[in-house]
């Protein structure tokens, strides 16, 4: 395989992206998916949480993986924090969220 | 599509190098300690001699269990019985000492505490490294595990995607080639037979401390409701004391109705909250021995009264969280299983070592050419993480079978010897990895977890009377698997040993040939 190499802003940006931008990513995932499955879904909210939080570790896992597959470190930067941004939009939108009917 | 494939099989080229590299050393430790647990509680047996006893037919907490809770913690606020099982012929019990929890084992038919044990054994010092590596402060041990669980997930998925002929290189072993391409065969087989294991052991790993890593998000979704949190996901009941004295009604009667209440099943513990308050609470605990997910299906007592007050229940999602923690710990009872997740943790752990060979081998002669320094650093990190933390660990054995049982603070005298061996052999890689081509390190520590293995078993036998014959003719399969997988680490440690000295004194390494086309 020819060599590839990253400049060094680069796998320092990268590496910020993969692991802070990961983790809000994750956190942003664990309150938006569980605000989708509490008030589409019908799912109670602790159902809801456990859920979104179980699924949230592969986005952390796959924010790492398109912090340093994708072509630019704004790219980067712009597909994490954009994912980010749109399930924490998400989140903020039906959050709080009930409690069970029972 | 097709023109950025090969751009990204480089980036994730990079990325698995480079993360793997950085995350080998703790990786193999998570997946070291985690093989040992699986035999945690055959390890604390052959590490606490005293509490290998037969078990015992039956347990009554009233009788065998309360007055020694009553003689040793009678003014403590929490209580906990954890009762025999398969795996644990004691009764362990414990209450709350400031801040500390103490343990004590009860041998049930003689009704008598045994003396203190003096180790944390398999269950109190390999376990709890495997999840926090034994940092407390400031919970930086469970923020580790998230990185270095989440990273082997990631090294999982760029490994696939580097390995474009994944299918057809899994019948691919060249064995006796050159070094580089055994290693990188090796590491493909461990990696991709092994891929549905270690990709759900990570991540069921992480999802067992679900509530913890995104405990930022419960406020987030609950909002002023956050308190009930907990309370409403798992039905849990809580009380504070009274402050005024209670009478502690019979706890057998109270888990006779549990087991009424759950169609029958073993109790894996009670615990009492405030037992001599009028507000005492019990909670009877099931042991989840018959199935793979972890629910205990506590039920909680009035322990004034003996009534019921209430009963854990979880809806489906919860049951899938405890499903994955049960597939993480192997609660349930099948030994051929059991035996299955040490190989397959032992394979992950021959599996993140070769990677580090791997870059090790590949970087070698153009480093030693450029006058670099960074695969000696590797190599020696490669060698005590592996070698170096066996010898740790066997060294540890060894303690426990040498310090003296009287020795105050003997814990963590036992701990002590396996960070400064781990500490020493360290060093030693360092030191003896200095000559480029030698790999002495290698070979010495190979040796001395030999050697370390084979004590390990002998000192078993002096100092207990239970040697390998005895325990295989009576049956003790705890002490006889013990000893086995001893026995066997030994003689594949002195194997490899007499392979390295042979490779070393006989094939001249040539610098060049270690250089693959693919570096």
């Amino acid at each position: 395989m020819s060599r590839y190499h990253l400049g060094r802003g680069a796998v320092i940006g990268r590496t910020l992206i993969a692991v802070v931008g990961g983790y809000a990513l994750a956190l942003a995932g664990s309150v938006g998916i569980a605000v989708l499955l509490c008030r589409l879904a019908g799912v109670d909210r602790a159902d809801a949480f456990v859920g979104a939080a179980m699924l949230a570790f592969l986005l952390w896992a796959l924010a790492a993986i398109v912090a340093f597959a994708a072509r630019s470190t704004w790219r980067a930067l712009g597909w994490v924090l954009g994912a980010a941004l749109l399930l924490a939009l998400i989140g903020w939108s039906g959050a709080p969220l009930p409690p069970p009917a029972a | 599509m097709s023109k950025t494939q090969p751009s990204l099989r480089h980036a994730m080229d990079y990325l698995h190098t480079w993360l793997g590299v950085l995350f080998s050393a703790l990786l193999f430790l998570v997946f070291f300690m985690g093989s040992l647990s699986v035999f945690d509680r055959e390890i604390d047996r052959w590490m606490m001699p005293a509490t290998r006893i037969a078990a015992p037919q039956e347990v009554s907490f009233d009788r065998q269990i309360r007055p020694h809770l009553e003689a040793l913690a009678g003014n403590a606020t929490q209580w906990f019985a954890m009762y025999p099982n398969e795996r644990e012929a004691t009764a362990r019990i414990g209450w709350r000492e400031g801040k500390a929890f103490v343990w004590r084992h009860i041998d049930i038919d003689r009704n008598v505490v045994l003396p203190e044990v003096g180790t944390w054994g398999g269950s109190g010092f390999f376990f709890p490294f495997h999840y926090s590596f034994h940092i407390k402060w400031k919970d930086v041990g469970f923020w580790l595990l998230a990185l270095v669980g989440t990273g082997m997930l990631v090294l999982l998925i760029s490994g696939v995607i580097v390995h474009k002929k994944i299918f057809a290189d899994l019948f691919l072993f060249r064995r006796g080639k050159a070094a580089q391409r055994m290693t990188l065969d090796i590491h493909n087989i461990c990696g991709v037979f092994i891929l549905p294991f270690h990709f759900l052991i990570a991540w069921s790993g992480l999802i067992i401390f679900l509530f913890t890593y995104f405990l930022p998000a419960i406020p987030l979704l609950y909002g002023a409701d956050m308190p009930k949190a907990r309370q409403e996901a798992f039905n849990i009941v809580a009380r504070p004391a009274a402050k005024e004295a209670g009478q502690l009604a019979s706890v057998d009667a109270m888990v006779a109705e549990a087991q009424a209440r759950w169609g029958g099943g073993h109790v894996r513990n009670v615990s009492i909250a405030n037992p001599h308050d009028r507000n005492a609470l019990v909670q009877v605990l099931r042991q989840p021995d018959d199935r793979v997910g972890y629910e205990t299906m506590t039920v909680y007592f009035d322990g004034d009264s003996g009534t019921v007050m209430g009963q854990q229940g979880m809806s489906t999602t919860l049951r899938v969280q405890r499903f994955f923690a049960g597939l993480h710990m192997i609660p349930f009872s099948h030994w051929g299983l059991r035996w299955l997740y040490f190989i397959m943790g032992l394979g992950g752990c021959v599996l993140i070592a070769s990677g580090m060979l791997l870059w090790v081998e590949k970087r070698r002669a153009r480093h030693i050419r450029e006058g670099r320094h960074g695969y000696r650093v590797v190599d020696a990190v490669a060698c005590a993480g592996s070698l170096g933390t066996l010898a740790a660990t066997l060294a540890m054995l060894v303690a426990n079978r040498l310090l003296p049982l009287g020795l105050t603070e003997r814990p963590s005298r036992e701990a002590a010897v396996f960070f400064v061996v781990w500490a020493l052999m360290m060093l030693h890689a360092t030191w003896r990895g200095g000559q480029p081509l030698m790999r002495k390190h290698w070979e010495e520590q190979a040796w001395l977890v030999a050697v370390l293995a084979a004590t390990a078993v002998v000192l078993n036998a002096v100092t207990t009377g239970d040697h390998l014959l005895l325990t295989l003719w009576t049956r003790q399969w705890d002490i006889a698997g013990m000893d086995g997988v001893l026995l066997i680490t030994a003689a594949i440690a002195a194997a490899c040993a007499r392979r390295l000295h042979a490779r070393r004194t006989q094939v001249p390494m040539p610098a060049s040939a270690t250089v693959g086309a693919t570096s």
